[in-house]
Parts: structure tokens; sequence; C-alpha cells
């Protein structure tokens, strides 16, 4: 009888266990859709899970027990000794004086990965590339080919915790920091499919249903990335515990897509809701309102202020998220207030005309504070674009139209060295209230061999961006970055933005590819000739013809 | 000449008098002047067309001459960046020293010191066509009925001086006219009967460019002051002699390379030696190799540099050897050997070569393929910077146009090498045996 009941009550908290409240033993899964209406009628859609375990010793300590944290990564991270890991696939440019503020810090064209790895500079390359592989095969990209050639180690630009680059600059880590960047690297269903894979719910229930392949990849912009870091307290000290961040952010303009004055999420998306998911503790969409033109109904569960503007948060485990329908009213153009532009941009383009045997680079970073502004700029290019550092040129231009040269209070330069690593410079400086400045410097272009152009030759070689980053202390104008933190941390006074410039093709003069034989042919012909004829004068002498004239 | 002296001079009995030695060291020292005046005026006074134009002009400047990569090497060592830690830098830090020096002084200085430079091998250049010169009238076996003129020192610096090759790569500021002067030194000090100083002047030369490590061969040979014209046969005092070279070179050259692999890491090593034997940058200039080894395919890569270098370097002996009766002869064939085929070639190489000839005007009238050469040397200058603008500023060419130009350009190189080498042959045969000057020889 005992035995019975004693069955009963274990079959009862077996079950019980199984089937979970959404706080399975330490982890943690919230997500959370931000949906915010752009000024040129596009609508930014910014999608976030988030699994935090706390209960181990960081990543370290070896995992035996995954739940809802996602195995894959969890084993790659533990063996390549990976203390924090920041990959983000992205296509389509973050237009910031249109858009403002980009909800996430990966704004660069192509692949990226930001990886801390335990361990001495030496000791941590093979298990970098270990760890490229290796995310290689999950994500089914072609990250394998991030090698020395394409792998930077920025000392200034990344020094605060790149999973969570909200928080207050943590002090110096014990692993080596690398930053790998593929610039002509695209993102498509194949790239989403694992990715969904690692949500708990996946794309069966609640926000990861809205994920629709098609409607994802048509868009303006597009950026998909998991990071992978410790907890961190209000102070910055890493506690125990992991946090695994997905995200996905995109920009649809729904008029593509037939749907003009009125529309709810699931039409947008073309995918329905049908369930909450049941793992997850919190479970929102935000709405970010512009100050008038649109209207959303229903009604939500509670208004706060996100970035100094009206947002409606929404609990998905209450309400279909397929059926909040925004409606909009021709406005006059009132709403010009409503959208801030960032109080940092920058642009780069190459100078040089497009052949070329030489070119530079010029970068324009605004600053619109009213006051200084102290910036990290960082810019990697790779070996075959040969930079002079001694050509770097600083000038500021207020709006007066004084120009005023700059120094950098900081320069750390590390020279390309051929088919070994990239040239990288990172600055620090502070830039002048309410000015332009501009940051050039020249580069010759390098002349490759036969085998190292790409099969279109001609194209050229996308150049990955330059990013520039700054403290952001700001109550109103805030980032929505750090906006977007303070939904899971504490209150934030300060946290750092990240601004990526657009990328530039570099063509390299091209030998001609139809004939390697012929040339071999001319050249050796010619020493053949050189060395005949030295050989002739050396080893023969004038003799006299014997024959009488 | 009046007819009076050409028939003294031809029997062999006149002196030419004092005074014309005198006027003649005039003339060279109006002629050095006015050509470093020209070139100063040009630096300074059209500074910006020549930036424009001239140095970014790849026939004139290399990666291991390139006075932009040495600013360059110049800011990283000022900023504390290990110079050879990276590609961009390949030159000496000798070099690094004097320009460290030189920049913190007005640009004006810098362009005193290249011009400085350049008349200081043309001075040297007269003084060897001098000596050579002091040296014939001094009972050098003449070709009966010759007209027995060598080429006055002024003409010979005349000629340096305004080739605008040399006026080209003063102005574009290529570090080669340093690597020339080191070797007009050991030159100069050579034919002056001194081979120690000599050896020690072509170890600078060596560390500067790799290849003048070719002229040991020659310098080895050269007689020294004391001894008659006449080639000493003893073998022993000629393996002395080539010992005594060999020693002096490997002890100049190693306690300079050992002290900058000290200061900078073997990476020094494999920024400027490595780096030229193994061709590391593939930026065109007017050489075979670039272009070859953008296309060779990887397997073949190593076999095929060494093939290229030991083509350069392995006729330092032989050629020395052929022509021991005359090791400056012999020097110019072998600085004529690596303005053709040395891994980052210049237009600058050629003008050494070039400014070295006159001194042997006695060959011209038995060279047989003038015509060619110096039309396809003319063909080779002239056409290779329209090419490179066809192909990289216009992109209306292709690589082949600009590396046809350079084929005939070496190919130009390699004729005149040849023709000269032959022509001294043939006078060397009208020296020994004079009755053969009217009859038909061939080579056998």
């Amino acid at each position: 009888m005992l035995w019975q009941i004693a069955l009963t009550a274990g079959c009862y908290l077996l079950v019980r266990t199984a089937l979970g409240t959404g706080i399975d033993g330490d982890e943690i899964f919230s997500e959370n859709l931000l949906v915010k209406p752009l000024r040129d009628g596009k609508t930014l859609l910014h999608f976030e899970f988030e699994i935090k375990q706390t209960s181990t010793i960081g990543i370290q300590a070896s995992q035996h027990h995954y739940h809802l944290f996602p195995r894959q990564i969890g084993e790659i991270a533990l063996q390549n000794n990976v203390e924090e890991l920041y990959l983000s696939f992205t296509q389509g440019n973050w237009r910031q004086d249109a858009w403002g503020y980009p909800p996430t810090s990966s704004q660069g064209v192509g692949a990226e990965i930001i990886a801390r790895i335990n361990g001495t500079e030496q000791a941590s390359l093979g298990k970098w590339k270990g760890l490229t592989n290796a995310l290689s095969g999950v994500f089914c990209a072609s990250l394998n080919f991030i090698s020395d050639e394409n792998t930077s180690k920025p000392r200034l630009m990344f020094n605060v915790s790149a999973s969570n680059s909200g928080d207050i600059n943590v002090p110096a880590h014990h692993g080596t920091l690398r930053h790998g960047f593929l610039p002509r690297e695209s993102v498509c269903t194949e790239n989403l499919t694992p990715w969904i894979k690692q949500l708990p719910c996946q794309a069966k229930s609640g926000l990861g249903a809205l994920l629709n392949p098609y409607r994802l990849y048509n868009m303006h912009f597009h950026s998909m990335g998991i990071s992978l870091g410790p907890v961190m307290d209000a102070i910055g000290d890493e506690q125990e515990g992991l946090v695994y961040k997905q995200h996905i952010t995109v920009v649809l303009d729904p008029r593509t897509f037939g749907l003009d004055k009125s529309w709810a999420l699931g039409e947008l998306m073309e995918r329905d809701v049908e369930a909450a998911c049941p793992v997850s503790s919190k479970s929102t969409v935000q709405v970010v309102l512009p100050e008038a033109g649109v209207q959303v109904f229903p009604e939500p569960a509670r208004r706060e202020t996100l970035v100094g503007q009206n947002t409606y948060v929404y609990d998905i485990q209450k309400q279909d998220a397929a059926s909040i329908r925004f409606e909009f009213s021709t406005t006059d153009e009132k709403e010009t207030q409503a959208q801030l532009l960032p109080v940092v941009t920058a642009h780069r383009h190459v100078n040089g005309h497009g052949g070329g045997s030489s070119g530079g680079v010029e970068t324009e970073i605004i600053n619109r504070s009213n006051k200084p502004m102290g910036i990290t700029y960082f810019d990697s290019l790779p070996w075959y674009l040969r930079v002079y550092l001694h050509t770097l040129a600083i000038e500021a231009t207020d709006s007066d139209g004084r120009i005023t040269k700059l120094r950098p209070t900081n320069t750390m330069f590390t020279p390309a060295i051929d088919r070994g690593r990239p040239s990288s410079i990172e600055l620090t400086m502070t830039l002048p209230a309410n000015t332009r400045t501009a940051l050039r410097y020249s580069f010759d272009k390098g002349f490759i061999k036969y085998s190292e152009h790409p099969p279109d030759a001609n194209r050229g070689f996308n150049i990955g961006p330059a990013i520039i980053s700054y403290r952001s202390n700001a109550d109103v104008n805030r980032p929505l970055v750090c906006a977007l933190q303070n939904t899971w941390s504490r209150q934030q006074s300060e946290c750092v933005v990240r601004v990526y410039t657009e990328l530039f093709l570099a063509s390299l003069p091209t030998p001609d590819f139809s004939m390697p034989y012929n040339v071999i042919t001319f050249t050796c012909t010619i020493l053949a000739l050189f060395f005949g004829r030295i050989f002739n004068l050396l080893t023969r002498d004038f003799a006299v013809l014997k024959d009488s004239d | 000449m009046s007819p009076q002296k050409r028939k003294a001079v031809a029997a062999g009995k006149a002196s030419p008098p004092l005074t014309n030695a005198q006027d003649d060291n005039g003339r060279v020292v109006w002629v050095v002047a006015l050509g470093c005046a020209v070139r100063l005026c040009i630096l300074v006074l059209f500074s910006d067309i020549v930036a424009r134009y001239l140095s970014d002009q790849v026939e004139l400047s290399t990666p291991v001459t390139s006075y932009k990569r040495l600013r360059e090497g110049l800011f990283l060592s000022a900023n504390q960046i290990p110079p050879f830690d990276g590609g961009i830098f390949h030159q000496s830090p000798l070099l690094l020293l004097m320009f460290g020096v030189l920049h913190r002084l007005p640009e004006f200085f810098t362009d005193l010191v290249y011009v400085a430079a350049d008349g200081l091998v043309a001075l040297m250049l007269a003084r060897i066509a001098a000596s050579r010169r002091a040296r014939d009238k001094n009972g050098s076996p003449l070709v009966p009925g010759e007209i027995a003129f060598s080429c006055g020192p002024s003409i010979v610096a005349t000629l340096y001086l305004f080739n605008p090759l040399t006026l080209g790569t003063v102005l574009a500021k290529s570090t080669i006219v340093f690597s020339h002067l080191a070797i007009a030194a050991a030159l100069c000090a050579a034919v002056d009967g001194r081979p120690v100083v000599a050896t020690v002047w072509s170890a600078v030369a060596t560390h500067l460019s790799v290849y003048p490590a070719m002229l040991l061969a020659p310098i080895a040979l050269v007689p020294p002051a004391s001894a008659a014209y006449e080639q000493n046969r003893r073998s022993g005092r000629l393996a002395k002699r080539i010992a005594t070279t060999v020693a002096v070179f490997a002890l100049a050259f190693g306690a300079m390379h050992f002290l900058f692999v000290a200061f900078y890491g073997i990476q020094y090593f494999t920024a400027t030696f490595d780096f030229v034997l193994r061709v590391a940058d593939l930026q065109p200039n007017v050489g075979l190799f670039w272009y070859f080894f953008i296309e060779i395919f990887d397997e073949f890569r190593m076999f095929f540099f060494v093939v290229f270098q030991l083509t350069a370097l392995a006729f330092a002996v032989p050629v020395a050897w052929r022509f021991r009766s005359d090791p400056l002869f012999a020097a110019t064939i072998l600085i004529g050997i690596i303005s053709a085929l040395k891994s980052y070639p210049s237009w600058g190489d050629l003008s050494l070569f070039l400014g070295l000839l006159p001194i042997f005007e006695e060959l011209f009238k038995y060279m047989q393929y003038t015509f060619l050469s110096t039309n396809l040397l003319l063909y080779g200058i002239g056409l290779a910077p329209v090419f490179w603008h066809l192909w990289i500023e216009q992109g209306s060419g292709n690589a082949n146009f600009f590396y046809a130009a350079t084929l005939v350009y070496v190919f130009g190189q390699i004729t005149l090498l040849f023709d000269l080498g032959s022509a001294m042959l043939r006078r060397e045969l009208d020296i020994h045996h004079p009755e053969t000057r009217t009859r038909p020889v061939i080579q056998d």
C-alpha cells in the first residue's frame, strides 16, 4: 500500500517536473518582440529569446543536463574554452539617418564572430579555429573561411563584455578576444533553420511561430545572431550562470506584401500563433508607437515608456500575438519630431577611382550632441590593401565651417602581414560637439597571385565595415540597445553603443587569367636567351677563319 | 684634337699635358654642380608635380626602394611599432637611422641628401674614368693604329647625371641611389687598388640591396696598388687575395647583419633579405619576376624562384674569371646582369650600368647590335608608363601590355650585355694578336 502511494507520488512529481512551469530547475526562458513602425512606412521587428541559467559556474563547468539550453552551443563553448561569444549574420544597411537607433549592435553586413577565449594568444588560436569551424557546421554557414587573414585582435574596441554590450565596462578578462568578419557572407533560410531549432519552442508555439522565412528575407535589413556570456549583475561582476540570447532584427515594408493601411502581425508575417510557449517564463510584445498616425488594437496589458516613446506591452501568454492590429492614418508631417536622429552616426567610403593601384579610406563621423563625445574607432583592412598610417588625417568641421585637426588620444595599430593577418587600426578620440569629423588614410592595392583572385575577379573584394563605439548615458533619445538591455537587467546609467559603417568594394588590378602558360613560356625564353648568350661569351673564344680572303 | 697631337698620341710617345687633367677636373666639378643644381631646383620648385607623377611610378620605385614605404617605416618605428613586423617596410635600418634624423629637419635637407648622393656617384664615376685613363696612358697595350682615347671623366659624369633615368630615380627619391653610392665607392676603391676598402663598401651595398654581393668576385681579382698591371699568375697570391676578400666581406656583412637581427629580431631577416630572395610582394616592376610569380602555379613556385635567383647570381664567378684582366669590366657586366635579372629592378639600376658604359668607349666600335639594343631599350622605357596607364588608370588595356614592354626592356639589356662582352673579347683578341684586325674571325 505504502509503495503504491510512493509510486503515485513519484509519478506525479515526475510528470510535474516534465511538464515544467517555465522555470525548470534554474533555467529561465523569456522571449520578447519589439515592433516599431518607422518614419518612412517600414516596420522594425526585433525578436529576442533569452535563456538564463543560474546554477553552474560559467561555461567552464561541464553541464551534463541540458534542458532548454541548446546542447550544441553548450558543448562547442565548453570544448573551445569560450568565455564569451557573439555571432551575427547581417544583410542590408541600417539607415541611421532614417530609422534612428538600431535595436541590435550587429549592423555590419556579413558574418561577424567576436569571441573571448580563455588562454594566451598562442594557446587560444587552435580553439578559435575549432570554434569557427564548429559554428560553421551548426549554422550551415561558411564560417570556416575565417582564418588568420580575416581575424583581428582588437584591444580597445570590445573591452566591454561582448554579449551584454549594454553593460558597464567590465575589467580586463584573462582571455584573448578575437574578431572575425566575413563581409561577403550572405544569410538565408539555411542559416535560419538551425537557429530556430535552438529555440525551446522552435517554430511551434510562442513568438517563434511568427518566424516565416518568406517574410524575413524579403526585407530591407536583416540581422540574426546569438550571444553567449556570463550573467552580469548591476556593478558588472560576473555571477554564476550563463545567458544565451538569440535575436532576429528585421526591417520590413508592409507595402511589399500588399498591406497598406491596416494589418495585423499575423498578416504581416503570414503566420498564426496557435499557442503560447509553455516553457517561457515571460513572453511579451512591445509596440513602440510614434506620436501620431498609428493606432494599435487591442488594448495592451500595460503601457510604459521606452526611449521616450509610448510603448504598449502585450503578454502573449494571454493575448494572441498574431492578432495585434495596426491602423495607419495619414498624418501631416508633425511626426518629424518623433524620431530623433542618433547622437553619433558614421559613414565610410573609399577614395580614388575604381581601378587604380591606390586609394584611400574616408570615414565621416557626425556628433550631434552638444557636448564632446569620446569614441573608439576600429577599422580592419585585409593585407592586400597596404595601409600607410603616416597618411592618417583627422579633421573636424563644426557648424560654422571651421576646420580643426584632431589628434587621437590613444592609437593602436597592428600592421598587416602578407597572407598572415589583416591590418587593424584602433583609435580613441574625443569628437567636439556638433561637428562632422572626417578621418582618412590611404592605402596601396597589392597584387595578389593568380589563384588568390575570387572567381569573379573584376567584382573585387568586399571590405568589412569600420566600427565606432561610444558610451551613452542619455535619458532622452536613449539608444534602443540600451533600453532593451534594461528590460532584462537592472537600470543601467551608461551603456556602450556600436555604430557600423558601410562596406566598400576594392577591386584589385587583375592579371590576364587566360595565359599562365604563355607567361611562363615567354619569361623562360628570355631567361634562356640570357643564359645561352652569356654562356657563349664565357666559354667560346674568337678564332681566325682559316680561309684566305 | 689637332693633327699634330693625334700623330703624337698615336705614336705612343706623347703624354697628355698636365693642364688637360686639371681642366678636366674643373669640368667635372662644373658638371656635377650643374647636375645637382638642376635636381635641387626641380625638387624644390616642382615638388607637387614630382609627387603627383613620379613618386608612384612603379618603374622608378619598388617595394624595396620606395620612399613612401620608408616614411611608413619611420612612422612605425617612431611610434614603437616594430617596423619589420609587417608587409610594408623592407629596407635597411641604416636608412631608418639616417632618415629619422633628417625628418626632424625641413624637407629641403632630405632633398639635399638625395642630390648629394647622386652627385657623389657621378664624382666617383668620373674618378674611375680618370684613373682608368691614367692607367691607359701608362703603357696599357693598345691596338696599333687605334686612336687612343678613352672617355673623359667629365663626359662620364655628364652622361650619368643628365640621363633621364637617373634624374627620374632621384626625383622619385628611390633609395637605390644609396646602394649605387656604395657600389660606386666599392668600384672606385677597387680601381685605386685598395681591395679591402672596396670589400667593405660592397658589404654595405649588399646590405642595402642584396645583389651587389656578386661584385665580390671581380673585387677579389683586383691587383693591389703596388703590383704591376700584368696579371699576377702566382696562384698563392691569388688565393690569398680571394681568401682575404671573402673574410673581410663575411666579417663586415656578418657584423652588420647580426647587429640588426639582435636589435629587431628575426623579422628583420624575413622582411629584407628573405623578402628579396623569395619575391614575396608581387608589385609590378620593370623586371621579369612579378608576372611570372603571379601566374605560376603554387606547386612550382619554390622551384622557379630558385631557378631565377640562381640564373642571376651564378654568373658572378665565371664572368669575373673570364674578364680577369679587367676587373672593372667584369664588374660592369655584373652590374648589367643585376639590373636585368634582380627581383625588384627599376630604371635606376639601368642608369648605373649606362653610367659605367662610357668608360669603355674603346669597345663601342666593336659592338654589333647597337641599333637593336638601343631600340629595344627605348621602346621598353618609352612604352612601359603608357601601358601602365592603360592597364591601371584607364582600364582599357590589360596586364599583358605592360608585361610585353617589360620583356622588351629586359631583352634589350641582355642584348647590350652580350654585345659588350663579345666586344671586349674581340678587342682582347686584337690586343694579343694585332695582325688579326683585318681578318674575319668567328667564335669557336
